[in-house]
Parts: C-alpha cells; structure tokens; sequence
C-alpha cells in the first residue's frame, strides 16, 4: 500500500516535471498585449494611421523649450515683443535663452531638438512603411500612394525648417532607403535647405488642391507652395518665391476674413484665410492641443487658470501707438512713452493711455483698464503674476473668449481648441511686398500692405469703455459697452517715399499683425537687424524692468542657439554650432 | 553566521527534521527495556521535541508537548544522548536506571541553529555563504511596526524608511549592484515576491553574498529576503498570544520660516537689492519704503479701508457665482503651515496568535489589527491580517501542509511624499501671510495673492475620503513524502494574489492660484496574480564521516498584472459618496493594461562536509524568463563556497578554553537580474494615444480627431541577463564563551548591465531598448559583534550587538562611450545626480561655491560666470570654483560634489534584563552620506512666491541684520536670482546621523502579579527619540533610490513615536 502511493507520487511529480519541460518555450513567451507589430501597419489603415500620427507631432509636446507649433519661445520670448513673464524662477531656462547665455547643455535645446526630430523619425516611418506596403500583396492605389509620400514629405521638411529656426547646422534625417546609410550617420553641415526645397517641391507636384477627404487639416498644394515660398523668404529668395506668391494670390482660393480677430477666434478656425493651420481639438478625454493655452493665461482673475507666461514687453505696447493719421510710428526712437500701470496697485488709480492706438493691440495684448476677451475688465496688477518680472501685459492670442468657454471640453479648460494660424493669406500678402520692395515696386508693395491695414481699419475693435480708475478685486467697473475700450485709430498708407520707409513700413506691419505669432526673431535675422534690435531693446528695456541688466546680444553667436550637448555625446555626425563652442 | 538572535531558537524546523529521522528509525527495532523520563530547560519548563537516542545507534524517540518520552532500549544500550538545536547535547548514562530525567542548558554559542537557506534549512555551522538570520524574539523584542525595521540591525542591509502611513522602506543588501531595479527578491514561505505582516514572522534569513542567493538564480543579485511564517511544535499544548500596542507619534521637526512682517520685509530688501528701489509697491504689503500690515490680502490688497464682506462670494462662473470673491484677512502674525497641517497621531496595534500541535499535527493561526494615522492630518492606515499554517504528518512518509496569509489593508487621505506637493512642501512653499480660512471659514489660498502654492490643509482635508484598498492572498500548499532513507521529495504550490482600488476625489481648490474649474474623480484597480510551482528532490547521507546533502528542482512562475483606470468630472453634489464614476457628467475617460511574465528554473545545490570540519557547496540554477528573446531567454548562474571549522580540528585543542567555535568561509558565485527594462524590451511596439497621436484632421473643435499611430519603443532582441559575480570571504568565531564576531569582505561585479543607451533622437522618440553595456562593482565588508554578559549573580543579564557596514559602489562602464554619463531627473530643470565611469551611482554634480564676493573689485577680478558675457559676478553673488582655469565659469566648471552613500552605517542594539525588567535600545547611525536640500531652493532662493527661510532675511549677504557680510550664509536676496539656484555645493549638506531609533523598556508583571497567565509582560517605548545631525532639513534619512539617491524634496519626516504595550501569553 504504501509503495504503492510512492510510485503513483513518483510517476505523478514525473509527470509535473514532463509538462513543464514540453511546454516550457509556449510558457516563456509573453507578447506586449495592446500594441501593433509591424505587419499590423504593413497595410493601407496602417499607414494611414502613422501618418495621422505624424500630423499629431505638429502641436509638439514641449511647452516651452520644445514648442515647434507656435515658436513662442524662440520667435516671440527671445526677441522684443515678449518676456517669459512668470516669475523669475519659473523655467529658468527660459531666462537663458531671453539673456542669450544659453549653453549646450540648456535643457530647452534638447527638448527643441527631441520635438523636431521626432516629427522627422514619424514622418520617416510613413514612408519606410508606405513602401513596404507597397511592395507587398495588399497595395495601396497608386494616386493615394502618392498623396501619402507627399503629405509625409512635406510634414518632413516642415519639421526640419522648425529645427534650422533654431539650429544653425542641422541634420536632413530622410529614410534609411534615401540616404542609402543610418540617420545617425548625416552629419549637420548645412541648413538643410535644398533638401527640404526638393520635399517640400514633392509635395506641390503631388498633392492636390483640395486636401484629401476634404479635410482641413490636412496640407494640400497650396500649403505647399505657400510652405516653399517661407521657406525661401527666408533664405532672401525673392525672385524664386514671387512667382508661388502670386500664383497663390491670383488662385482665388483665399481672401482676407474680414474681422482681424477670426484668425483667433475658435468658431472661424479653418477660414478662407488660412493657408497651413495647425489643428487643435479637445474633446472631454483628450487634449490634443498646442500646449500653450495654460502657459499664458493670467494667474489670477475671473479667467485665470494659468501661469502667467508669454507677457507682452512694453516696446512691443508702444510700436501700436498710431500718429494723427492712423500710421505707425515707424521709427522706434520717434515713438512717444506710453505709459503702462507697471507699479500701480490694482486699487490705486491708474488712467489707460488716450493715445491713437491700431485697434489690434487690444486683440494682442491683456492690459489694464480693457475688456480682457469677455471675462472681465483686467484689472492690472491684481491678475499679474509677479509684475517686477514680468511686466503689467498678457497676450490674448492663445487664450479663449469668454464666449465660447463652452468648446472647451477638456475638463480643466487649461488646453483649448485654439488652432494655430501658420500660414494665412496675410503672410503671402507681406512676403510679397518685401518681393515688391526688393523689384523696386512700391506702389503694390503699399497696395499688399494696405490690404492688411484697411481690413484692421474694418474690424471690430474690443468695445467697452471703463471709467472705474481703481479695481481692487471685489469692485464691479463701469463700463460702456457701446463706446470702443480705447481710442483706435488705423489707415492705410498714402504712398511710400522711399524704398527704406517701404521697408520699414512692412516690417512694421509684420509686428502689428503678427505681434506674438512666434515670428518676431526669425524676421529680423532674416533681414538682417537682429543685433541692433536687440541691443536697443536691451537698453529701452532694462530701464523698464531689471530683467534683461547687463545681457547682450552678439552676432553672429545669438543668431542661433547651440546644438544640445546631450545630442552631440551620443551621435558623432554632429558637430557644434562653432559660434557656439 | 552573523547572529542576532535569542538563545531560545526556533524548534519547529528541527523538530520536523528530527521527528522524520525518528519515524523511520522506529521502524524496526527490538525491544528490551522501557526507559522514560522528562527533558526541562534550565527555568524547569519543558522542552517538547529533544531528540532521545541510545548512542550508537538509530533507536531514539522524540519528547512530547510535556517534555515527557518513553523509549524501549536494547538491553545492551549504555548512554542515552539528549539533543536539541540551541542547547547542550548531554549523555546520560543509562546504569540500569529506568526513569532518567534530564535539565537541558543552553548552548550559549547556538551555533547549530538551523537556517532558511532557499527550498531547503541547514545548520548554521555548517553554512558557507553569508547569511544573516533574525528571529522572532529579536523581533518581539524590537516591538517592529514594519517589517522593514527588523532588517535595520542587520550588517550589510540599509534601510531607508518612509514616514507615511503603513508606506515601507527602500530595503539594499550590500550597496547597489544596478542602476536599474535593486530591490531584494522577498521569498515568504516559498512564494516569491509576497508581503508578509511582522506578527505573523517567525524567523527572516537575508542571503547576502552569491554563494548563499545563487540557487534564487536570474532574481537573486539584489538580495535575497527570506521569510518564514510562524508554525505550531509538535506536542504543544495550544498557546494563545496577545500582544497590544497603542501610542500616539508626533512630528518633531520644522522649518525656521520668516512670519508676515519679516516676509514683507524680505521683500523690501528684495526689491533694493534688485533696482535699488526703496519705495516701491508689493500688492500686498502696499506702497511705501517699508511694507504694512493691512487687515485684507484680498480684496484691498496692499491698501488700508473697510471691505464689505457681505460681498463675500465663494461660487465660480459656471455655478451661478461671479467666479468668487474670497474675502481674506491678512494673518497679521504670520501662519505656521506646517504645523497647522501636522497632529498627534495615533497607533494601535493588536496582534493574537495562537499555536499548538499534536503528535501528527502542528498549527499555527494569527490575526491582527493595525490602526495608523499619519503624522499629517486625515491621513492614515489600517490594516488587517489572518494566517492560518498547518503541517500534519498523514502517514509516517508524508507531510502536507499549507501557508496562507491574508491581509486586508485601507490606506487613507493624502500622502504624496518626498516631491514638490507633498504635504510637507504645500506647507513650505504657502506664504505666511495667507490664513487658514478666509472670513467665511473656507480654506484660504494663493489664488489672487501670491505664488501659486496649494493650501496643505485644503489638501488634507478634502483628501481625506481617498481611499486605497487593498488585498493580499498569499500561501503554500505542499506535499513532502520520505520515499527512501534520507530520499525526500517535495511539490509546493504557491500563490500571490493582490488587489488594488484606489478612490481618489479631487476637488477645485477654489481658493487656489491655478485651480481647475472641475472636481475630478479617478478610480484605479489594479489586480496581480502569481502562482508559483515548485518541485524539489532532496537527498541527505552521512557515510562515517562524510556528510552529504543534494537538492534538485525545478520551478515555474507566471505573473500577472492587469489595470483599470477610469476618471470623470463635473459632480452635482460634492459629497464624497455621490461622487462615482457613473454621476461624473464629463469625462468618461478609461485606460487600462496588462503585463506579464513568466520564468521557469532549474536548480541544484550540493553540500558536502568532512569530519564536521570541511564544508563545500555547490549550487547552480538555470533560468529561463519570458522578459528576454529566444535566443538570449536562459542565463545559468553557478556559486562555490567553502568553509573550514578550524575550531573542530584536533590541532585547536589547545585553544578551546578561550575560543569556542571558529569557522572560516569563502565563497562565489553570480546571479542574475531580470527586474530590467520592463517585461517587453524585445519587442518594438507602435501603440496609439489620444494626446501623442491623434490629430484633429476634420477641424471639429470637441471632437478627439482622428485615429493615430506611432511606433512607442525600439525593440532590443538581444538582450540577456545582468550577471553578478560575487566573491565573498569571512570568518565566524565565538570566544570566551559570550563574544562573537562575524567579519565578512565582498566584492560585487554586475556585467552586462542594462542600460537604456540613449538613441540619438534623429532616429525619433520612442522609448529606448536596453542593452547590455554597464558594468558595475561594488566593495564592502559587513562586521558584526556581539557580547552577552551577566552581572550581579546572573540576576542582569546583557546583550550588545554592533553591526557595521560599509560599501564602496563604482560604475566600471556605461555604454563605452567616452564622456558618457547617467543623469538623475531634472528638478525644476536643474540636475542634481549623475554618474559616469569610476563614480558611485550616483553622486552630486554641480559647481563649487567657494565664498560670496564681498566687494566689486573682487567680483571684477574673478572669472566670468556664466560664459565669457556673463554678469552673474558681483558683490553679494557665490563665487563659483574656476575649476579647469579656463578663465570662465562654465558648464566644464562643474564636478562631483558630494555623495548620498555613507561610508558606513552601524546599528547598535544593546538589550538587558533585570528581574523581569528588560531593555531594549537601538542606536543607528549613517556617517559620511550627503543630501541635497532642495527645499531650500524655495526657502533660501526665489523660486515661486511662498515661505522663505529665516536666514533670506537676517543673514544674506547685505542684510540690514548682519552686521559681517563675510559671515553672510546666503547670497544677496533677490527677486530675479537665479543663478545662484544652479546645482552647487551651497545646497549639499553632510547628512550624516546619529539616532536613538527605538529605546523599549519591559516588565514581567508575572512577576508581582503571579497570575496563572503563561506571560503578562507589559511595555513602553520610544521610537527616535533624538537625532544628533548637522542635516538643516526636517529629516537626514529620504527615502529615495535609484538615479535620485540623496534628494531631499521635502518628505515627511521621521516622527518621534511613544508606544505602551502588553504581551499576555494564555
């Protein structure tokens, strides 16, 4: 009996050890639940997906170093429309990179580096797998096919013109199968741009003029020609660029919304002004949103959730001072002061300036005493995070009107659905005119310029006249909502005198129009007035707020920050920016 | 064989070993004469479970529960030998006597106590790897709230505790083998990674060196905890065991803080340090050039006049309010957050065992109840716990028997710790002059003030109905039948099932700076199952004098890990029980994932000893783990170890007056580490996600756009197994009697080390696979010596135990790379650890302040930081170390500048008895380890408005208060500094302690009472009475690992924890 249950005992822990041996490699192999392999995304869907993937990097995810959507950082805070803001020890980097002592090591030009290229590795791996696709069984239609290549080169070169903002010298990352070696072997040697010319010519030839499916935020061909034509304003390109500017004009397709507050507004996204536009949407799960909302939103206040970042700089306030005859005051050292309530307790009086103003100040900046979006009068100081620092202005480009608090679904409301406007009818329109300055032209480069300025003459301007001088929280203003918040006056040009006030002109207007669009920096490299801006800046400014005492700007070094170290550690194909070294 | 241990040893384990050689041997004798008798200790109470032979030969029985046995001799039988673990085997001759009756003493050196070694026990003597051993006593003794506090005393075990509520401790044996995962693999009861109640603990054995973990494999490198759960004797009558606990602890420690008008001061002296400005406006503190007192912060902020609070509004727009109007007085005298946020808090402890066995069965049954609050206000824990083991001998061959614990555990209120929201930190970084509540007895808060903290009681309160739930199911059943002499075989069965829900409600802070506009609901359910089955062979033999023992098996493991998360927001009502997932009325948001792995093993283990005096061991696993690819899946991890008991070896004769036992050890082996890189690194994965890779291509605002992809890691197919060599040599010896010393030297080397190399990100974003690069060693020695003394008649009697540590840790290689280094995390963008080849993982890295410039000149004459146009340097500014004198202070300036590694930790325990009194005391000190004291980046330095230190304002450089800028502690306060913020050695502080963690003092009220109780034994105790420390933060001891090791972030700090206890046994 007893040997009996030994040998079942034995025959039974044989059998256990049986088992186990036989289906050991069954028993160790435990595949990723919830993810799609390779062959999954071999396919038509697949594609699609990573391309959809790839549209997603648009809005970046970096708020602040990385920030390829709305190039706040390095287009607006890094030159004199804005300041950080915030308080000083709020994202200290960012005080780098506003007083030009950034080193390799700056945690913001890895993030930019990370935000760039990781929009190049998906749009690369659409077209890694685009081929694959095509090379098999299940094939996608030709025409699409090439829709498909194009829409990813042109997302390709879209990401590289963000690096080169930025970098000096960057890598141009194609696929494995272009470039015939590793991504990791190209070496930074240029700006990139003639490859991204020959991606961005692709995707003209290719896409068509209506997006596919209709849809709007997809590129088609004429945000391809306006992308090229960018692209070579920006290398002073002027001929090469005319010929797609006007063929962009003379299509017919766009025209100038009429209010100047419809490119931000989020119930006119997708007009017919726009050309390229960088979507955003939020639903009550996700915010699929350019990140920027929360930053510069006041911190306190009736609409504040935010963090009081991107603060409008008092020199940016003063270029919308308006003469008698509705022009700006083209020459800094001609403008008046203005004066602003940097200082002044909410509860201590302060008068808004009655000075000639272009109305689109008040859609651009958040100052006191005026309508803030239909939230509130802003009441100054009170609605500041820390003024000493930041100065008594919030931008109002990113942050939704009151009324249409509702499209914010995303619970906390600190994303919004707010699109980003990266081309519109309006840039054409400005590009064209510096081509036409550059022909001597200045009859149509006023008319380009004056197209701009009638319809800012047109549009509704912030209404609501406060005569409440003190607003300690709690106190309900009187305002007249009948009467206009300021007094706004802005006309066309009469003439150009001369090339220089043409120039001049057009320049302005980029500020006027494209005051915190992340635009600032990049136009004054382009032409050439980075130094002696910035270091009058520096000068007008630091008698403003301590801030900026003792920065400078040097050329050629500031132009562009240095390549992040972390970068060049592991990948030997980089090389510093020698500016930089 | 390190001991820290009563000298009464655990008897279950030995009594089983025993009353199996016993049962066969019973077999077959013939019999001739009847001798009984009854076996005591020296106290005269008897010992169940002595072994009992007639010498020379296998007659012999065991004592029952009464210490009584009966045993038919042959008739030639002459000497009866008396055996039991712990005590001195003494022979008795028989000379006709048929009743003998024996007094057991205690074998003071105790060296034959037998020890978990992993799937099998050995004798201590006979061990050859480093082993430490704590027993229940020890931990009866120690009164532990967690189990954790039981490993403190242990050579070569750190222990970094975590002061929240039921939260355990980051537990290292002997340094850090990996940058990645180093947490010892916990083994209880055979089941590998399941938790375990101290109650319920009858000894722990912690495998320190290869030799001893190798049979533990790819999972041992880190360290092997095992656990044994208590068990009932043989023949015992059942013993019911009450042991109560109850006290309360309090924080002891705080922030020296500038109240309401020293901070309105700060801020003038901010101002002219900045501009130069005397007059000037702060919109709280007003106009002028010396900030007021007003009786609002808001409204009138910064001005005098009535306010009309009958305006007062507290609803936001969107619930029929005007987005509030939170009228606020100012906290004239200023509010001391913390300890408005902190409490005495309460603790019981309730744990009821009862044990028993009878000649086929032994049981063992245990509950208990812990009720904890935090030293936070509405935090707390409390936990419950059942275990039940069983062991029944059902034939003469086969043993079955089962384990299982249960533990049911409710974790309460807010207990972030160790970040920038902790408790701890709301209450650093809230301003002074904001009160608790405003005029209408809502919680008041930045938001229209200043900064942009979170208010702690806010916090606390409204945290206090989140709830974290918890269940464990963890246990055995196992079989183990004797198929021939000194043949056993055995199949054990175990399981590890948890469960996790977490209900966590947050409300809008409406008083807050950057509130929501919604209160969120999140719920969290997570829930792991493992089951392990485990078969082993084991062969025991002794030819004369060779002494063999083998054991083979083989074990399977599947893991399990499921989550779901779902979240709503935007509630009616705001009570806690209306908030569910389904009355949320935006929102509905799930996630949720799976992982799974899974490892199937073989092992074996020799043991071979000579004469008592020569041991050798052999051990060797072969692993195979579903985290690796095909061809890389199995890792084979070998050990060797010798030991020599010179003490045994007729040349020591001479020796035994002074030296009792000696033993001498050598081991080595590796092992492996497969807690690397998550369980999919293999594979390449795209995946999708709302925010990363959904785009909002139709232009419908409101709408989640359409559907993404992107490729979310690199796959790595070959990737194999971090492998530890470990070398381990050391001695064990007893001298005089009462001395003992354990002294063991190691070295560890990890290789192969994994390491998630950074792929240059032109290749993209996706997560990094790792590869086997680094290579990392490790040096140390653990010493431990212990002394046992008596005095006054033997009426004092008196332990003192000393266990130092040391560990030397070195990256030998990272990925190759030269310049290549591993960084910690970036704390508000400043990195503070990191490592590279031939450092410690990790260290400081930052600049070398050497003094504050006192006048231009020297400021001028000095490199310029930071780059060559910098304009940091001037008077009152650090003067950073030009440390490559380039001329310029740059990123190249920087170095390591100081460690979070002590270069020794000691534990001393010192226990005495004095007539029913006993005293127990632990000292634990850690020498040499250096903190960073982030928190002083917000108190010291301008980071976000809120509480600044006392020394901003009285000794900074230019102080009105400091009559000696050269005696400035600080730089220059103000407003726009930041440089000064920059990692460097300003902020490392020498963290070195010294602490009385635990000081218990007892008393046997049997004594006095002389009740018919078993034991009445009643208590107090102290738990960290004092610190000594140069530490400024509230605590020198953080628990925090890994790459962040020494970052003090504001955690909560160790509280001071009074305790009365009663242990009544029936």
């Amino acid at each position: 009996m007893k040997n009996r249950f030994k040998i079942i005992l034995i025959a039974f822990l044989s059998c256990c050890l049986l088992i186990e041996y036989s289906c050991t490699e069954e028993f160790l192999t435990k595949e990723p639940p919830g993810v799609a392999a390779g062959g999954v995304i071999q396919s038509s869907a697949g594609v699609e997906a990573l391309l959809v993937g790839t549209y997603s990097t648009l809005q970046g995810f970096g708020r602040f170093g990385g920030d390829p959507a709305t190039d706040w950082t390095y287009g607006s805070g890094a030159s004199d429309e804005a300041y950080k803001g915030s308080s000083a020890g709020d994202q200290t980097n960012y005080n780098a990179v506003e007083r030009f002592e950034c080193l390799p090591s700056n945690a913001y030009m890895a993030e930019r580096w990370r935000d760039c290229y990781n929009g190049v590795a998906r749009s690369n791996q659409v077209l890694n797998f685009l081929k694959a696709t095509q090379a098999g069984a299940n094939k996608i239609a030709d025409a699409r096919a090439k829709q498909i290549e194009a829409e990813a080169k042109f997302l390709r070169a879209w990401f590289h013109f963000k690096a080169n903002r930025v970098f000096r010298n960057i890598p141009y990352v194609k696929t494995e199968d272009e470039l015939g070696k590793p991504a990791i072997e190209i070496p930074n040697t240029d700006a990139g741009w003639a490859d991204m010319e020959t991606d961005i010519q692709f995707a003209i030839d290719n896409l068509p003029e209506t997006s596919y499916n209709k849809e709007p935020g997809r590129v088609n061909k004429y945000s391809a020609m306006a992308f090229k034509a960018y692209v070579l304003m920006n290398q002073n390109k002027y001929a090469v660029a005319k010929p797609l500017l006007d063929a962009i004009i003379s299509s017919g397709k766009f025209s100038l919304v009429s209010n100047y507050y419809e490119n931000y507004n989020e119930a006119t996204e997708n007009n017919k002004e726009s050309i390229f536009e960088i979507q955003a949407q939020t639903s009550s799960v996700n915010q699929s949103a350019m990140v920027i909302a929360g930053p510069s939103m006041h911190q306190a206040g009736p609409a504040a959730i935010g963090w009081g970042f991107y603060q409008p700089s008092q020199v940016l306030f003063e270029s919308f001072q308006t003469t008698a005859e509705g022009l700006p005051v083209l020459d800094i050292a001609q403008r008046e002061p203005i004066k602003s309530d940097m200082g002044v307790l909410s509860a201590a009086e302060f008068i808004p300036t009655d000075h000639l103003m272009d109305p689109r100040v008040d859609w651009t900046i958040s100052r006191r005493g005026i309508d803030y979006l239909g939230w509130g009068i802003c009441a100054g100081q009170s609605w500041i995070r820390e003024q000493a620092n930041g100065g008594p202005y919030m931008t109002k480009k990113y942050m939704h009107l009151f009324a249409n608090r509702a499209l914010q679904t995303f619970g906390s409301g600190f994303d919004n659905n707010r699109n980003f406007r990266a081309i519109r009818l309006a840039h054409v329109l400005l590009w064209r005119a510096e081509c036409a300055i550059q022909d001597n032209d200045l009859a149509l480069a006023k008319d380009l310029v004056n197209q701009i300025r009638t319809r800012a003459k047109g549009s509704q301007v912030v209404m609501g006249l406060c005569t409440t001088y003190k607003l300690p929280s709690g106190v309900t203003p009187v305002v007249d909502y009948t009467k206009p918040a300021a007094n706004y006056k802005v006309e066309p040009y009469p003439a150009f005198a001369s090339k220089e006030q043409a120039t001049k002109a057009v320049q302005m207007e980029w500020t006027l129009e494209f005051a915190c669009e992340g635009q600032r920096f990049f136009n004054l490299r382009r032409w050439g007035n980075l130094k002696d801006v910035m270091n009058d800046y520096i000068a007008r400014d630091t008698k403003f707020r301590s801030f900026l005492t003792g920065a400078q700007f040097v050329a050629p070094k500031n132009e562009y920050w240095p390549v992040p170290q972390a970068q060049l550690d592991i990948q030997a194909s980089l090389a510093q920016d020698p500016n930089h070294k | 064989m390190e001991k820290l241990k009563s000298k009464r040893y655990p008897r279950v384990v030995t009594f089983l070993l025993m009353s199996f050689f016993m049962a066969i041997a019973l077999g077959s004798f013939a019999q001739q004469k009847s001798i009984k008798g009854e076996v005591t200790d020296s106290e005269n109470v008897p010992i169940p479970g002595v072994t009992v032979l007639v010498k020379g030969t296998t007659i012999g029985t065991v004592t029952d529960m009464n210490g009584k046995y009966s045993l038919m001799v042959p008739a030639n039988a002459q000497t009866i030998s008396f055996s039991y673990i712990g005590m001195l085997t003494q022979e008795i001759q028989i000379a006709g006597k048929s009743v003998i009756n024996v007094t057991l003493l205690a074998d003071v050196i105790g060296i034959e106590e037998v020890v978990a070694v992993g799937y099998a026990t050995r004798k201590a003597g006979e061990v050859t790897g480093s082993v430490s051993v704590v027993q229940s006593a020890d931990i009866q003794k120690m009164q532990i709230k967690n189990v954790s506090e039981a490993l403190r005393g242990v050579a070569g075990v750190t222990v970094l505790e975590s002061n929240t509520p039921g939260e355990g401790a980051t537990i290292r044996v002997r340094g850090l083998g990996t940058i990645n995962n180093n947490d010892p693999l916990w083994v209880v009861d055979g089941v590998p990674g399941a938790t375990v109640n101290p109650n319920n603990i009858e000894s722990i054995t912690i495998l320190k060196d290869a030799a001893s973990q190798a049979i533990y494999g790819a999972r041992a490198a880190n360290g092997v905890v095992l656990v044994t759960t208590k068990s009932g004797k043989k023949n015992q009558k059942a013993q019911f065991n009450i042991n109560i606990k109850s006290g309360i602890s309090q924080n002891s420690n705080y922030y020296h803080l500038l109240n309401a008008q020293e901070y309105g001061e700060m801020l003038w002296l901010e101002a002219k340090n900045t501009t130069g400005a005397t007059t000037i406006t702060n919109k709280i503190y007003g106009t002028g050039t010396a900030p007021q007192l007003f009786d609002y912060v808001y409204p009138n902020m910064g001005v005098s006049g009535s306010v009309d609070e009958s305006k007062y509004d507290y609803l936001m727009v969107g619930e029929d309010g005007t987005d509030t109007n939170l009228i606020t007085k100012m906290s004239k005298g200023g509010t001391d957050w913390l300890r408005e946020a902190d409490r005495n808090a309460k603790y019981t402890d309730v744990a009821i065992d009862l044990t028993g066995g009878s000649d086929n069965t032994m049981y063992s049954f245990q509950a208990g109840y812990l009720d904890q609050e935090g030293i936070m206000k509405w935090t707390g824990y409390k936990r419950y716990n059942l275990q039940s083991n069983i062991t029944s001998n059902v034939t003469d061959w086969l043993e079955v028997g089962e384990r299982i614990g249960t533990t049911y555990s409710e974790d309460t209120g807010y207990q972030t710790d160790n970040g920038e929201s902790s408790a701890i930190s709301w209450a650093y970084r809230m301003p002074p002059m904001i009160p608790v509540k405003d005029i209408a007895g809502n919680y008041a808060g930045t938001r229209n003030i200043m900064g942009n903290a979170q208010n702690p009681i806010f916090i606390l309160d409204k945290n206090q109905n989140d709830i974290r739930r918890q269940f464990n199911a963890s246990g055995n059943i196992y079989a183990k039948a004797k198929i021939l002499p000194g043949l056993s075989v055995k199949t054990l069965f175990g399981a590890n099932y948890y469960s996790y829900h977490s209900k966590d409600i947050n409300y809008v802070e409406k008083g807050h700076a950057e509130r929501g506009t919604y209160d969120y609901l999140y719920e969290t359910g997570n829930f792991s199952r493992q089951w392990n089955w485990t078969n082993t062979i084991e062969y025991n033999k002794t030819f004369g004098s060779h002494n063999l023992s083998v054991i083979i098996g083989t074990e399977a493991i599947d893991y399990r890990f499921n989550q779901m998360y779902a979240t709503r927001y935007d509630y009616f009502l705001k009570t806690p029980n209306y908030i569910q997932l389904s009355t949320g009325l935006q929102g509905q948001a799930n996630s949720g994932y799976l992982t799974q792995w899974s490892l199937f093993s073989e092992f074996g283990r020799i043991n071979y000893s000579y004469a008592d005096r020569y041991l050798v061991e052999a051990v060797v696993r072969r692993d195979g783990s579903s985290r690796f690819a095909k061809n890389y899946r199995y890792g084979i991890f070998p050990a060797f170890s010798l030991g020599w008991r010179i003490s045994n070896e007729p040349f020591m004769a001479g020796t035994k007056n002074w030296l009792d036992a000696m033993k001498l050890r050598g081991g080595w082996g590796t092992t492996g580490n497969d807690q690397v890189g998550g369980n999919y690194n293999s594979y390449t994965q795209f995946g999708l996600h709302v925010n990363d890779s959904f785009y909002g291509l139709n232009g419908q605002n409101g709408s989640q756009g359409s559907t993404g992809f992107y490729q979310t890691t690199f796959g790595n197919e070959n990737v194999k197994w971090e492998t530890t060599r470990t070398t381990n040599v050391g001695f064990d010896a007893t001298l005089f009697k009462n001395l003992d010393v354990t002294l063991d030297v190691w070295q560890r080397r990890t290789t192969n080390m994994l390491f998630a190399k950074a792929i240059p990100q032109v290749m993209g974003q996706a997560t990094a696979p790792s590869v086997n690069v680094g290579e990392m060693l490790n040096k140390g020695f653990d010493i431990a010596i212990g002394y046992r003394g008596s005095a006054l008649n033997n009426e004092l009697k008196y332990n003192v135990n000393l266990d130092v540590s040391h560990y030397k840790n070195e990256i030998v290689k990272l990925a190759g790379i030269s310049g290549e280094v591993l960084q910690g995390s970036a704390y508000r963008e400043q990195i503070y650890t990191r490592t590279q080849k031939g450092r410690s993982f990790p260290e400081f890295f930052g600049y070398t302040v050497e003094g504050i410039f006192q006048t231009a000149d020297e400021a001028a004459a000095w490199p310029k930081a930071f780059g060559a146009t910098g304009t940091y340097n001037k008077p009152g500014h650090f003067k950073y170390k030009d440390l490559n004198d380039d001329k310029v202070i740059n990123d190249l300036d920087r170095t390591y500048i100081g460690s979070p590694h002590p270069d020794f930790t000691a534990g001393l325990n010192l226990s005495v008895t004095y007539k029913g009194f006993d005293l127990y005391a632990l000292f634990y000190t850690s020498y040499g380890n250096d903190m960073v004291n982030y928190v002083r980046r917000f108190t010291d330095f301008v980071q976000f408005a809120g509480g600044r230190s006392y020394d901003r304002l009285y000794n900074s450089w230019g102080s009105p208060y400091l009559k000696d800028n050269t005696k400035a502690k600080l730089p220059m306060a103000e407003s726009d500094d930041t440089q000064s913020q920059v990692v460097s050695t300003a902020f490392i502080e020498d963290a070195s302690y010294l602490r009385l963690k635990n000081l218990k003092v007892g008393y046997d009220l049997n004594r006095v009472l002389k009740t018919k109780l078993r034991s009445l034994q009643i208590f107090g105790q102290v738990s960290n009475l004092f610190t000594i420390t140069k530490y400024s933060g509230l605590d020198p001891e953080v628990n925090i690992g890994g790459a962040n090791m020494g970052v003090d972030q504001g955690a909560w700090p160790t509280p001071r924890q009074i305790l009365f206890g009663v242990n009544i046994g029936i």
